[in-house]
C-alpha cells in the first residue's frame, strides 16, 4: 500500500512540474503604455481601435489584445511571440488619439 | 412662477429633494472605478479622422399657463407639446478642430385661443439644420484632462415654414458658444455659455435672440475597464433667456427659465446611451405664455 501511495505521489508531482514547465516555456509578452489624461474609456477608444490593428498585437488576449486601466491611465498590449514592437508607432497613435505618452514599459510574464 | 411657489411647485421641490438625495446616495455608494459621461458631440471622437453619429429624441410641453412668473387659470385648456428627433454627426480633423451637424424632425401640436373657445393646431416636418465648428484647446495632466472650447455655429432655414404652427421662421441665424470641461477618474464637469442671434425670417417673423448657460456635474457610478463599460450620473442645470419673438412660431413667447434634472449615461466601447429628465425650477415669461414643461431626452450614439 505504501508503495502504491508513493507511486501516486511521484506521478502527481511529475504532472504538476510538467504543467508548470508548460507555462514557463511559453512566456507572455506585454507592453504597458502610460497615457497622460486617459481617464475615460469612451474618449480614449481611438487608442484601442488603432493599436489593435498593429501587426504585433496578440488579439486573442484581452479585448482585441488591449486592456485599459482608467485609474492608472494605462493601456496594456498583448504582444505576439517573436514580433518586434515599434515604439514610435505607438507614440504617434497616442498623439493622433488626442493624448501624450508618459512611458512605455516592456513586461514578460 | 416663483421658485417652488405653488402646490405644483411644492411637488417639484419634493422631486428635486428626491433627485438630490438619489445623487448623494449614488455618490456615497459608488465604486472606486468609474467613468464620466462623454456625449458624442462633446468629447468623442477625440482622435484624428474620427467621426460619430447620434440619434436623440427630445420631448417637452405643458398646459400650465404663466403670466410673468406666476401660474394662472387656463379655462380654455391651452397647451403646447413638441417632440423633436435629432440626427447629429461629427467629424474630427484632430482633437482641436471638428465640424458638426444637427438636423431635427419635429412633430408639434398646440391648443390656442379662438374667440371664446380654443382650437388645435399641429405640424410635422424637418427643422433647421445647425452646423458648428468646435475648436478645442486640451491639456492633459496625469489623471486629469480638461479643455476650453469655442464653437461658432450657423442655423440654416431648412425647416418647414408653412402651416398655422410653423416649425421654423425661415431665418439664417448665427451662434457662438464658449465652454470649459474637465474630468478625472471619478468627477466631470461642463460649463457652457452660448448666444444665438435670430434674424428676420419669412414674412418678417422672428423667434428672438437666445442666450443660455448649461452646467453639468457628473460622477462615475460604474466602470468595468476589461470590458470597456462605464456609467455616469450627472446633474444638469440649464438656464435660458429668450427675447420676445413672433407668437406664430415655436417657443417665441420669450422669458427666462431654469430647468434642472438628472442625466444617466452608459457606454460600451464606442457606443453611448444617454437619458435625461429636466423639470422647470423657475420660469418667468414675457407676458402670458405656456410653461415649457418637463423635458425628456433619450439618445444613442456611436463614434468610429
Amino acid at each position: 500500500m505504501k508503495r502504491v501511495l508513493a507511486c501516486l505521489f511521484v506521478v502527481l508531482m511529475a504532472a504538476c512540474s510538467a504543467k508548470t514547465g508548460e507555462i514557463q516555456s511559453a512566456p507572455h509578452r506585454e507592453i504597458t503604455v502610460r497615457v497622460n489624461g486617459a481617464v475615460c474609456g469612451f474618449c480614449s477608444y481611438g487608442i484601442r481601435k488603432e493599436i489593435s490593428k498593429l501587426p504585433f498585437v496578440d488579439t486573442t488576449k484581452y479585448e482585441n489584445g488591449i486592456r485599459t486601466n482608467s485609474e492608472e491611465q494605462s493601456v496594456t498590449i498583448a504582444v505576439l511571440p517573436g514580433e518586434s514592437v515599434d515604439e514610435e508607432v505607438l507614440r504617434n497613435i497616442v498623439i493622433e488619439a488626442g493624448y501624450e505618452t508618459v512611458s512605455i514599459e516592456h513586461n514578460e510574464r | 412662477m416663483k421658485l417652488f411657489q405653488s402646490s405644483t411647485m411644492r411637488d417639484r421641490q419634493s422631486l428635486f429633494v428626491v433627485v438630490l438625495s438619489a445623487l448623494a446616495l449614488f455618490q456615497l455608494s459608488s465604486p472606486t472605478y468609474s467613468y464620466a459621461d462623454q456625449p458624442v458631440m462633446n468629447e468623442a471622437p477625440r482622435w484624428a479622422g474620427g467621426y460619430g453619429f447620434q440619434f436623440r429624441h427630445e420631448s417637452y410641453g405643458s398646459d400650465e399657463l404663466l403670466r410673468d412668473d406666476s401660474e394662472i387659470d387656463n379655462p380654455l385648456g391651452l397647451s403646447r407639446y413638441v417632440e423633436e428627433t435629432w440626427f447629429e454627426g461629427v467629424y474630427t480633423f484632430d482633437r482641436s478642430k471638428r465640424v458638426t451637424f444637427k438636423l431635427p424632425y419635429v412633430k408639434q401640436r398646440r391648443r390656442v385661443a379662438s374667440g371664446d373657445s380654443s382650437e388645435q393646431q399641429k405640424n410635422e416636418g424637418l427643422g433647421d439644420l445647425v452646423l458648428g465648428v468646435p475648436l478645442k484647446l486640451y491639456e492633459n495632466k496625469g489623471a486629469f484632462t480638461h479643455s476650453f472650447s469655442i464653437t461658432p455655429s450657423l442655423r440654416l432655414p431648412t425647416g418647414k415654414t408653412s402651416g398655422d404652427f410653423p416649425i421654423s421662421n425661415g431665418s439664417w441665424d448665427y451662434g457662438v458658444s464658449l465652454s470649459y470641461s474637465s474630468e478625472d477618474t471619478r468627477w466631470s464637469q461642463l460649463y457652457d455659455i452660448f448666444y444665438w442671434r435670430d434674424s428676420d425670417g419669412k414674412h418678417g417673423r422672428r423667434d428672438g435672440d437666445e442666450a443660455g448657460l448649461n452646467i453639468d456635474w457628473g460622477y462615475r457610478v460604474y466602470t468595468n475597464d476589461p470590458l470597456n463599460i462605464g456609467a455616469t450620473l450627472m446633474l444638469d442645470i440649464s438656464a435660458r433667456y429668450n427675447e420676445r419673438g413672433d407668437s406664430l412660431t415655436t417657443g417665441a413667447s420669450g422669458g427666462t427659465r431654469i430647468h434642472t434634472g438628472p442625466i444617466f449615461a452608459i457606454f460600451k466601447d464606442n457606443i453611448i446611451f444617454r437619458v435625461e429628465y429636466k423639470f422647470p425650477a423657475y420660469e418667468d415669461t414675457i407676458g402670458t405664455s405656456l410653461c415649457r414643461g418637463q423635458e425628456l431626452n433619450v439618445g444613442i450614439g456611436a463614434a468610429f
